[in-house]
């Protein structure tokens, strides 16, 4: 968010309006249309400073429409060279515009209610996919937190990867490969909060500060020196909103392994495309770690356009029909369904949003149990 | 979102951002020709003047209309590469369509061809808006400007005529002349009309809706050499520019800054200083240039550091002050010929008239040694940009007297500014008597508040 030294009027003076945001804006691109596009809100903020009584319900209803179609990607952000921050004002556009948005309210009031974005019992969070996995770890249980229990790590699994079926295989690779590296870890089940992520992008800090506020408590209680996350949005609140100790190290899986792992016995030799994720590259930093991991793993990198998938932001939720424009873009400007073609990540968003347009698509995790040989084992 | 877009549509680079979005009548984004000519019908049977909009990336305020009611014609989905042909090397191209669109998709033919005019918003600026203002780039000294590489080109007037304009016998001043209105044709052609006449005209003429470009394939690589130049004072800064023009140096890359007060900028970079590119044949040459002159620093760098020099160039003009912000209150200085050997005095008297009212200087930067047309004779100089720091008490009538004082320091000092950031006060030119005799044929519904407006309405338009 915007700070008092910055505020809104700063940041949109900044803006000089050149342009370089629209072509490699994502949305801009599905729409064509400048109104979606960063330069384009901007301006809609400037010149309703400039003609107050020109601005209406009606048109700001259509404007809301745009605040929401961001994919909140930051490649504005970062390919800025006025440095205004146009993503911290989108979110505080948001949280004016909200309530125009049933199904965003609803959203926001699932994870208010049931600490999860899909508005399930929260206690369900680790059944569905441990219950999948008692094969391969009978004693799945006794890695589920219950108060009292204490341990070096926590995987922090999320909403998407804790409730949507996809996401159990990786999961499984990355339990097989923790057991592998004999982790002392511990998931949090039911007492794993939503980590606000979702909630900022409504502009709810307040209610995500709520679960953040558990979260950091759980955290602490079960005195964990580090929290690995394969979610980057997850990555991104638990680094920069979550009031952990200093002493809590919080890693991205693709980090965590890369710093446990110096070789592996079975050099896969493959070449992939890796989809670097919007909010791991650009919002936390991570660019090395997965590369190197898949250095290691005997991957072979095609480096794919530093660009959005259409799966983040919520812009499935708010702005389908964008979400998949921004793929069907992708899949032909990169011909991502060419013959033998693997697309590489390691985000549960981007993941479903490569597989659900038919490009065929794994979690890095997937591939390291492979380099480990443990995908058979039980 | 139809009304959205009447809002967002006066978006664009320059200091004129104050458009009433209710002037905006009624915006349209064609796809093809016969969407091109229905937004013209409509805005024909409405009385309204056309204003077109590419990717609003000018510092002229060309693409705003104005303060006045319009019909804004945007050519942002007229993205279209209707032929690529490398034998004969040229390409027929939508007007929507930016460089670095283009040259990816020529470069995924033939990787080592490529569409040469680079300006630094390579990457929003369209095909026809460059057209329009007749933009140039670091490149410019090889490659000219935009009508240098464009080889003919079609637009519709506002009775809907496509008329086509060919360049003739290699030479911009003649033109082969086609349109289905005979009479129409014959007067075009008795006025002499000619592809130099569209450039830079800033759409007063009519829709360029078709563009028939040159495309070249790229000098072999390896072959180049890269050099920094640093000068001690503006006064050597200004004779590098004079050496390099005497001796025609063909470099494939000239920029420069000429100040910077910002410690991100001036560290680095320590202006006045040259970035150069050239075949390596010419490395004595330089470098002799060089050691005639006092004080003047030459380096060889490599392509990393070269890199990083031009990233830095590039970037610096979109950047802010390190308090405050940042305006482009008078765009494209030209200063050429013997001018350049009293730099110094002429950015002192600029930098007085800016501080005189109220703006403080910020950073000068520039394509040199470089070319642009000037009442289509060519010029050989720098085209020099500058920025000043915001006042902090901004009316339009500090704009007013700052651009005034601009002009003023322009005669005194003969910096003739490039015709595409001095429309508003080309009245007195040859340019603009030109355009007037032009639209008494072609008719003065496109933008006309470009030949018309006073600076007391473009000063209203600063936001």
């Amino acid at each position: 968010m915007t700070s008092k030294t910055e505020d809104k009027d700063e940041l949109l003076k900044k803006c000089v309006q050149c342009g370089s945001c629209l072509v490699i804006c994502p949305i801009y691109r599905a729409t064509e249309n400048e109104a979606f596009s960063p330069r384009g809100k901007l301006y809609y903020l400037k010149l309703k400073n400039a003609f107050p009584e020109k601005f209406d319900e009606e048109l700001a209803k259509e404007y809301a429409k745009t605040i929401f179609t961001c994919a909140v990607c930051s490649r504005c952000v970062e390919n800025c060279t006025s440095e205004v921050k146009l993503t911290d004002i989108f979110r505080e556009e948001r949280l004016a515009s909200v309530d125009q948005f049933p199904n965003l309210v609803r959203i926001g009031e699932n994870i208010t209610d049931e600490m999860n974005v899909y508005g399930l019992d929260n206690e369900m969070r680790a059944e569905t996919w441990t219950m999948e996995l008692y094969d391969d770890f009978p004693d799945i249980d006794d890695r589920v937190y219950s108060e009292g229990m204490t341990a070096d790590t926590i995987l922090f699994v999320g909403c998407l990867m804790s409730f949507r079926s996809r996401h159990t295989n990786v999961l499984k690779s990355i339990l097989k490969v923790m057991e592998h590296i004999d982790e002392n870890y511990l998931i949090l089940g039911g007492e794993e909060y939503c980590c606000g992520h979702p909630l900022d992008l409504l502009g709810k800090i307040k209610e995500a500060d709520k679960m953040r506020e558990h979260n950091t408590e759980v955290i602490h209680k079960v005195g964990a020196k580090t929290v690995v996350t394969d979610c980057p949005g997850c990555l991104e609140a638990l680094i920069d909103h979550h009031k952990l100790d200093p002493s809590v190290k919080v890693l991205h899986m693709t980090e965590y392994f890369d710093e446990k792992i110096d070789s592996v016995p079975n050099k896969l030799n493959i070449t992939l495309k890796y989809h670097d994720p919007c909010e791991l590259f650009r919002n936390s930093e991570v660019t090395q770690a997965p590369r190197s991991l898949m250095k290691k793993m005997g991957i072979d990198v095609i480096e794919m356009e530093p660009s959005c998938c259409g799966g983040g932001g919520m812009l499935r939720v708010t702005a389908d029909e964008i979400a998949q424009e921004i793929m069907k873009q992708r899949i032909e400007k990169e011909a991502l369904k060419e013959e033998g073609t693997c697309v590489i990540t390691c985000c549960p968003s981007c993941l479903e949003q490569f597989e659900q347009n038919g490009v065929t698509t794994w979690d890095i995790a997937e591939y390291l149990v492979k380099a480990l040989n443990l995908e058979e084992t039980k | 979102m139809e009304r959205l877009n009447r809002y967002i549509i006066g978006s664009n680079a320059s200091i004129f951002q104050k458009i009433d979005p209710t002037t905006n009548v009624e915006v349209f984004l064609p796809t093809n020709e016969e969407e091109i000519k229905e937004a013209i019908t409509y805005a024909r049977e409405k009385n309204l003047p056309i204003t077109t909009k590419g990717g609003g990336s000018g510092m002229s305020g060309a693409c705003t209309g104005g303060l006045r009611e319009k019909v804004v014609i945007s050519t942002l989905r007229l993205k279209q590469i209707h032929e690529l042909n490398f034998g004969k090397g040229y390409a027929i191209v939508d007007p929507g369509l930016t460089p670095d669109e283009f040259n990816e998709q020529i470069q995924k033919k033939q990787p080592n061809w490529k569409f040469f005019i680079s300006p630094s918003s390579r990457d929003v600026a369209t095909l026809g808006g460059m057209m329009s203002t007749d933009g140039g780039g670091n490149d410019a000294w090889l490659a000219g400007t935009m009508v240098d590489n464009v080889l003919s080109l079609e637009f519709f007037d506002i009775n809907n005529n496509k008329i086509i304009v060919e360049r003739v016998d290699d030479d911009l001043s003649k033109a082969k002349i086609t349109c289905e209105d005979k009479n129409l044709e014959k007067k075009l052609i008795d006025k002499g009309f000619s592809l130099l006449d569209v450039a830079g005209s800033h759409g007063v003429l009519g829709f360029v809706s078709k563009l028939k470009v040159m495309i070249k394939p790229m000098p072999d690589a390896g072959k180049d050499s890269y050099a920094v130049i640093h000068a001690n004072n503006l006064d050597n800064f200004g004779k590098i520019i004079y050496g390099l023009i005497e001796y025609d140096v063909p470099l494939t890359y000239g920029e420069t800054i000429v100040e910077a007060r910002h410690p991100d900028i001036s560290g680095p970079t320590n202006p006045p200083m040259f970035i150069l590119k050239y075949p390596t044949e010419f490395d004595e040459k330089v470098q002799a240039i060089c050691n005639d002159i006092d004080n003047v620093d030459f380096a060889s760098v490599d392509l990393e550091e070269f890199e990083r020099m031009a990233d830095i160039r590039v970037k610096m003009a979109k950047r802010n002050p390190p308090e405050g912000f940042q305006m482009a209150l008078f765009e494209g200085y030209g200063i050429y010929g013997e001018n350049l050997l009293r730099f110094e005095e002429i950015i002192t008297a600029i930098n007085d008239s800016l501080m005189k009212h109220t703006f403080t200087p910020f950073i000068k930067f520039g394509h040199a040694p470089s070319v642009y047309y000037e009442d289509n004779k060519k010029i050989k100089g720098i085209i020099m940009h500058s920025r000043e720091k915001r006042p902090e008490n901004l009316t339009p009538k500090v704009v007013f007297d700052g651009i005034v004082g601009c002009v003023e320091t322009c005669e005194k000092q003969g910096i003739t500014p490039k015709p595409e950031h001095k429309w508003p006060f080309q009245k007195t030119t040859e340019k603009h008597k030109r355009l007037i005799e032009l639209t008494d044929v072609l008719g003065k519904q496109f933008n006309p508040f470009l030949l018309d407006c006073s600076l007391e309405e473009l000063a209203e338009l600063v936001l």
